[in-house]
């Protein structure tokens, strides 16, 4: 990812002495150099901390709900940085009617990826006494990252994109945001990406079509590969994922797509999935979220992100989104649209359950 | 009732004591057939340990038992229809009468195989003959994708199936009740995602 931090700052100072917004959301200096924090920076001071830079992990999509004003009061803009992923989920929260467009300024940057502190450190230990990330380059092939360390020593590591990035950096749907106000400028002189000079403001020339298609590829085959499997192997391969699922409910806080105030999983009497965790509960509860996220779910990749168990819940999105492409011919369907797949229907639908029991 | 926090809660409960009162409905037929599913939780421990041909013998009392939700407009008639005509079905179908296909929540279906139904049928009104114009083209997308999940989970695609029956096709009730039957019958007693009690 470039270096962004400058102009942000700049927008950032910006919007809110101008009073255009009352927060801007975009991240901060966390404890560990490694691990920058979302930051919500109120006043011109707030706004010279905030940063963005190839260790933010974080989506800041769902922050936007949490802060902005809602339909009582249209006064409380926020501004929000958005990568692809970011915007992705800002876009749902619109086309969700949870955020009025006009109450969200987007601060879009170009991402090519952001570095997996977990895998840096599992490369290499010695990262986890960086004082200052010195610099950092994701290309194609090769990620280069360079530390101080805390006694003045330096580090550096070379890898493949596979071995330090996000694993959803590795599937990434969008690497420009595909709904922005502002694009702000990359840094010039600073070369932490492959390409030096700005993006075009409102041009997604950015998007690089074969790199999408690579990703949607590795997301396919990973499902194909589970549709494989015969029933049996898919239900104990399931087995085996929701058990360690210790119902933190935080794919469903990250989540973009799940933004209901009071959730069914939150009920005192629970209806439909208590906090049980034996397996029955478990399947009840992955089911519902991933359907709950049907034809909504952006492809973020934030909840597998957050799962602090590691269970793989993108291959749970992306099979149904998978489907909703290919059952009812919806193109791009990470891409929040005016209606959403459920929502309507085509008198032609397959029905993919006619082969079970004859009809003549 | 002011903390309920979700509006058709109440229609929930009663969808959950329905099935409920399904089950147990299946465990006395069990117990009248000769300790089926009821005699399980008693001797039947037992019983399965006796080998082989003990449990020949559980496999051969057990029936399936077929949770079906049915359109009041047309599917339900129609198993009506299927009834008064003296048409012969097997008796493992329950069923319950929901206004539209429409009104199936694919939690439903989780919730039957949950508490112990080894198949779930979905029947409803022919597309373009609904009674709310819509409500089974919205359900048939939404089951659509519901199914596959489902089946990506693992469950086995006989075990939930969707037809269209209409009011006036008893005959047709009768056949997918018996086919449906016999093939979850081939399949055997389902475990998987069933709560253990
Ligand atoms: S389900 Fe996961 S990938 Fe999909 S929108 Fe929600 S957080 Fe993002
Ligand atoms: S984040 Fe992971 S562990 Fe937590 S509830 Fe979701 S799937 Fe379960």
């Amino acid at each position: 990812m470039r270096e962004y931090t400058a102009s942000l700052k700049r927008e950032a100072e910006r919007l809110l002495s101008e009073g255009r917004v009352k927060t801007v959301i975009a991240f901060g200096p966390g404890i560990d150099p490694l691990a920058p924090i979302p930051a919500f920076a109120e006043d011109k001071d707030e706004a010279s901390d905030l940063l963005v830079n190839a260790f933010s992990a974080p989506g800041l999509a769902k922050y936007v709900l949490d802060e902005v004003g809602g339909v009582e009061k249209p006064e409380h803009s926020v501004a929000v940085l958005a990568r692809g992923c970011d915007s992705l989920g800002i876009a749902r929260l619109i086309a969700d009617k949870r955020v009025q467009r006009q109450s969200v300024v987007i601060l879009g940057v170009h991402c090519d990826g952001v570095i997996d502190r977990g895998k840096l450190l599992a490369l290499n230990p010695a990262f986890s006494r960086t004082k200052n990330i010195k610099s950092v380059a994701i290309g194609e092939d090769e990620v280069f990252v360079e530390a101080e360390l805390a006694d003045r020593s330096a580090v550096s590591l070379r890898g493949r994109p596979e071995d330090l990035l996000l694993d959803k950096c590795l599937k990434c749907l969008e690497r420009d945001p595909v709904v922005f106000d502002i694009m702000l400028e990359p840094e010039a002189g600073t070369m932490l990406g492959r390409e030096t000079g700005p993006t075009p403001v409102g041009d997604r020339g950015g998007v690089d079509q074969g790199e999408k298609e690579k990703s949607l590829r590795a997301r396919r085959s990973l499902v194909a590969e589970t549709e494989a499997l015969s029933s049996e192997s898919r239900y104990e391969f399931w087995a085996r994922q929701f058990e360690r699922c210790i119902r933190c409910y935080a794919c469903r806080n990250v989540c973009p797509a799940c933004s209901c105030r009071k959730c069914a999983f939150d009920v005192p009497d629970p209806e439909w999935v208590s906090k049980c965790t034996w397996l029955s509960e478990q399947f009840m509860f992955h089911f519902l979220r991933a359907f709950h996220v049907a034809g909504r779910c952006v492809g973020c990749g934030e909840c597998e992100r957050a799962c602090p168990m590691g269970l793989p819940l993108s291959l749970l999105n992306d099979k149904l989104m998978k489907d909703v492409e290919e059952m009812f011919g919806i193109e791009d369907p990470h891409v929040p649209k005016e209606s959403e797949p459920l929502g309507f229907y085509s008198p032609d639908d397959p029905e993919p359950w006619a082969k079970e029991v004859s009809e003549g | 009732m002011s903390l309920e926090p979700v509006g058709d809660t109440s229609v929930l409960a009663q969808g959950r004591k329905d099935l409920e009162a399904g089950a147990a409905g299946g465990a006395q037929e069990g117990r009248a057939g000769g300790g089926g599913e009821a005699g399980k939780a008693g001797g039947a421990g037992e019983a399965r340990e006796v080998g082989k041909a003990g449990e020949a013998v559980e496999e051969g009392e057990w029936a399936p038992k077929i949770v079906g939700f049915a359109c009041r407009w047309c599917s339900y008639a129609g198993a009506d229809l299927a009834g008064t005509s003296r048409m012969s079905y097997p008796a493992t179908v329950r069923l319950l009468r929901v206004p539209c296909s429409g009104r199936v929540n694919p939690a439903f279906i989780m919730r039957a195989f949950q508490r112990g139904a080894d198949a779930v049928l979905v029947a409803g009104c022919h597309p373009g003959d609904c009674h709310y114009t819509s409500g089974n083209l919205f359900a048939r997308r939404r089951l659509a994708l519901a199914k596959g999940l489902l089946e990506y989970l693992g469950m086995e695609p006989e075990r939930l199936q969707i037809h269209w029956i209409s009011a006036a096709e008893g005959q047709k009730f009768a056949r997918v009740a018996s086919e449906m039957s016999k093939a979850v019958e081939a399949l055997g007693r389902n475990r998987k995602m069933r709560e253990e009690i």
